[in-house]
Formats: C-alpha cells, structure tokens, sequence
C-alpha cells in the first residue's frame, strides 16, 4: 500500500526503495509511515510545495515524517515573528528540509548567539535565506568556526562582513576553512593577502586546490604570465570564477573592437577590472572619446597606453578634452595619452602661470604643462600649492582667449 | 542617487557606476555626503568630488579606515597635494595602503631619495596603476 501510494505520487522505484532503506523508514512500520505520509504531503502541498518539493523534503530528510504538523508549523511562525516574510521562509525549508528538524527550543539560541556576536537583524534574516543550512547547526558548530577564523587573524568586522556577502562560506567546518586558505599559501601569498582576498571574495573558500590550480591553468593557456595572474587574483580574486569561456569572450570582443591580443592580455593583467565590464559600458566609452574628435584607432591606440583613460566619467573625460582643445593639446594625447591623467585644475593653474609669464603654450612645448613639481619650482620659484591657490580652476570659466 | 545628480553626475555616468558598484544602490545619501565630505577635508574642489567619485564608483564603497589609510600613508611619504593626486587618479583610492609602501620602499632600497619618489609619483600619477 504505502509504495502504490508512493508511485501514485510520482516517487520513482529507486527513490522509492531509497526511501524505504532510510533509517527512520526502516525502524517504521508502513501502516505508520502511510499515515505520516499522507498528513506531511497534505500539508507541504497546502503551503504550496510542489510534488518535486515534497519529494525532496522527504528523500532529503525522511525523519520528516516523525514531526508533529503543529510544531512544525510553530518553526515557520518562529521565522515569521522574527520578520522573515512567510515566502521566504518557506522557499529556504525547499532548499533545505533540515531545518525543519532543527528544534524549537534551539532556534531562539541561535538567533541569539549571531545577534550577541554582533550580526543585525537583516543579516540573520538574509543568512536565513542565502544559507539556510546554517541554522542547522550547533552553536559549538557556530563558534568552531568563528574560532577558526579569529585564529587565521580575521577580526570580528571582517568575519560579519565575510558571512554578510556570503553566508554559504558559514557551510564548511572551521578545519574546512582554515585548510581552503591555506591552498593558497602555495602561490606565495602571504596570510595577510589571503585574508584580504577572503574578505573581498569569501567565495574562494570554496574552492579546492584542484580548482584552483585548473583555474591558473585556464588563464596561462589564454595568454596570461603566471606572475602577472598572481597580481591580478590578488586583486581580484573574482577572476578564479570567471568560465573560461567567459575571458575568451572578453578578450575576442576587445580585439573586435581593433586591440591585438597581446595589447589585451597587457591591459587586463594591469587593468583587470576591465575584465568585469560589459561590452555596452567599454563601447559607449569608446564612442564617446570618438565624439569627441578622436579616430578609433587613436582611441585603441591611447586606451593601450593609457588603459585608465576609459575609466574616466564622460563627464570628467568631456572636461579634460575640452580644455586641452582650447589650448591647441587636441592630437598630443594621441601620442602621450598619460598626460591626460593630470588634473585639470593642475593643467590649468599651469597654462595661467606661463601665460601670465609670457611663456608660449602650445602643441611643441606641452611638456612644460606636465612636467614634475621640484622641476617647475626648480626654474620658476613656484610650487604646486602657489599655482592652485593663484589660477583656482573654476568649471565653467574655462581658457579665456 | 539624488545626491549623486547634485553632484553633476549624468545618467549615463551613473547607469555605468553602477555596473561597477552595483552596491551603491543600497548607500544612504548621508553615506554619500560622508564621504564627499572626506575629499573636502582634503581640499577637493566640487569638481573634484565629481570626478573622483564618478570616475572611481568602488570609492564610495571603500571603509572610512581604508580612506584614512591611505591618506594618512600618503602623507606621511610627503605628499601635499593630495586633492589634484586624487583628481588625477583617483583610483589610488584602490590601493591598499600596504602595498603603496611596499612600492615607495622597494624603490628607495634600489637608491633612490624619497623626495624624487614622491616627484615622481606626484608628477605621473598613472604610476601607481602599477602598483
């Protein structure tokens, strides 16, 4: 009876003898087990679990059946006192059955124990619903591996911070943790670097040696220099999730925009932000410096030199131009595009002061705009302090000719 | 986000900040305006705090002890004029102040004088994207 009811509810064989093979089952009658089976399916699907959902709160979890329909609906109320919408709730239940086993006089105790530790109430809440798991265990559990993180030298900030942005990272044991960080003592990163990677990307708690390495691998086989990889994971570590069909991606859309692989490779093992950026947010940037007087391919050829330039606003990328325009500079940033970092106000301070001085500005002799500080101070007497304060740049006032 | 118009920011600056920072949605303006304030201490022009917050978006993101980190550390090297370095590359913001030492002592072990470093840095601000 019980597997006819169990087929008839879309159980297959296999699940089905899983099922039955469980140790709650086992030490159950199937009179019983029927019964339960029936009042706890009624009930996950009145809360409008699906019979995929129920099948695996039951495979997952088949002591399920033991509870008491009351006191399992007092946990979901538990959750929903505490400010949990109901959804939510149930959703995190779907994820994980077990934490209807967790017990009810345990559950106020765990709650206490990350607010007494200093987690908000939208953290415990959010925890709840990214990692649901975690209420499943002891709170020996919780301060094993709390203990393990202080121990690596994550203070108790870092860790609410770490846990906040991925509470699943909560999942694995102290040991677990503390032997994923220290995968990474191989590359030669110090402690100190691996926590502050960690703490950037907590997700890398997850990965194994294995993966990692295949990670630095898949890079290299691109075109990446281990060393410059090193630089670029400590940085970001992000990057270790990146598919590989991803980077290709990226870098086969730069060199359609006119970069050569190698200009690529060079640009993101400095510049690896540029590997997080969509192609609308590269082109629109592109297009813009287009607008504003400059062929492509002295864009490509300016952005290689000085990748830092399409990361500027459009705003403070128009100011700049703009002004180097009214002073004739318009093509020596297609050749020395890194003079285009100097701050406007500095430039302009500068172009003043030579000017009030009667020394000619123009395209042949734009070095002396850049030039160092002790250099002009050296010559002229003046630093940089003196120019700012006599020439202050005011926006729209511009070069008046 | 108002707070980010009043600034001078566009749109389409701040669709692209936040493809960088999607975390900014969630700053409260007094978040914000904390921080703007931090780059007036250091005598940013308005210009300036557009600039720098537009063109680096992690900045808002960056903690007031990183920010103060790296100044401080800066500072004490014998940077003055921080305002126009944080104008010009306001992503040394990115910079843990760890490594902005590292760079400035390994090039003084290989015999250079710390106020030519500083010159340097000062003068070529693009310098410490290779940091």
């Amino acid at each position: 009876m019980l597997e006819k009811e169990l087929l008839d509810f879309g159980f297959t064989q296999e699940e089905i003898d899983k099922f039955l093979n469980s140790h709650f089952c086992s030490t159950h009658n199937h009179r019983y087990l029927l019964i339960k089976f029936k009042i706890l399916s009624k009930w996950l699907s009145d809360l409008n679990f699906s019979i995929d959902n129920i099948k695996y709160v039951m495979l997952s979890v088949p002591r399920t059946l033991g509870y008491n329909i009351e006191i399992l609906n007092k946990k979901i109320n538990y959750f929903v006192d505490y400010g949990i919408d109901r959804q939510s709730v149930l959703n995190s239940i779907k994820k994980q059955p077990s934490l209807l086993g967790v017990s009810m006089e345990s559950l106020p105790e765990k709650i206490s124990f990350f607010e007494s530790y200093g987690f908000t109430k939208t953290n415990i809440i959010y925890m709840l619903k990214k990692a649901p798991s975690i209420f499943t265990y002891s709170t020996d559990g919780f301060s094993e591996r709390l203990e393990k993180l202080t121990l690596y030298g994550f203070d108790k900030k870092d860790i609410i911070k770490m846990i906040r942005t991925e509470p699943r990272v909560f999942c694995a044991s102290g040991e677990k943790l503390y032997e994923k960080m220290e995968n990474y003592l191989v590359y030669g990163y110090t402690k100190e670097e691996i926590k502050k990677m960690v703490s950037i990307f907590p997700q890398m708690l997850y990965y194994s040696s294995d993966y990692i390495e295949m990670k630095i691998n898949t890079y290299i086989s691109l075109g990446y220099k281990k060393a410059d990889l090193l630089k670029m994971i400590k940085r970001f570590p992000g990057i270790l999730s990146f598919k590989e069909d991803f980077v290709r991606d990226k870098i086969s859309y730069y060199m359609s925009l006119g970069y050569k692989k190698e200009d690529v490779i060079k640009i993101t093992s400095v510049h690896t932000r540029l590997l997080y950026y969509s192609p609308d947010y590269y082109n629109k940037r592109i297009n813009f410096l287009i607008s504003l007087g400059y062929k492509r391919e002295e864009v490509i050829s300016m952005t290689v030199s000085m990748p830092s330039i399409i990361e500027f606003s459009f705003e403070t990328m128009k100011e700049k131009i703009d002004f180097y325009n009214s002073i004739g500079f318009h093509d020596v940033f297609v050749n020395y595009p890194k003079n285009l970092m100097q701050s406007i106000s500095l430039s302009y301070a500068r172009y003043m002061f030579y000017t009030e001085n009667n020394v000619e500005i123009d395209a042949n002799n734009f070095r002396k705009l850049f030039i160092g500080s002790k250099r002009i101070f050296d010559i002229y007497g003046v630093t940089n302090n003196d120019l700012l304060k006599k020439y202050p740049y005011i926006r729209e006032k511009g070069i008046e000719r | 986000m108002n707070e980010l118009y009043s600034l001078g920011i566009s749109e389409e600056t701040i669709k692209c900040m936040l493809e960088v920072n999607p975390k900014i949605n969630d700053l409260s303006v007094q978040e914000i305006v904390f921080k703007e304030n931090m780059l007036k201490e250091l005598d940013c022009t308005d210009n300036q705090v557009r600039n720098i917050i537009s063109s680096n978006p992690m900045f808002l993101s960056n903690t007031t002890e990183e920010i103060v980190d790296v100044v401080m550390t800066l500072t004490n090297y014998g940077f003055t004029t921080l305002n126009i370095l944080f104008d010009a590359n306001p992503y040394i913001f990115n910079l843990d102040s760890d490594e902005i030492k590292e760079y400035i002592e390994s090039r003084k072990n290989n015999g250079e004088s710390l106020d030519d470093i500083v010159d340097d840095l000062d003068s070529n601000p693009y310098l410490f994207n290779e940091i």
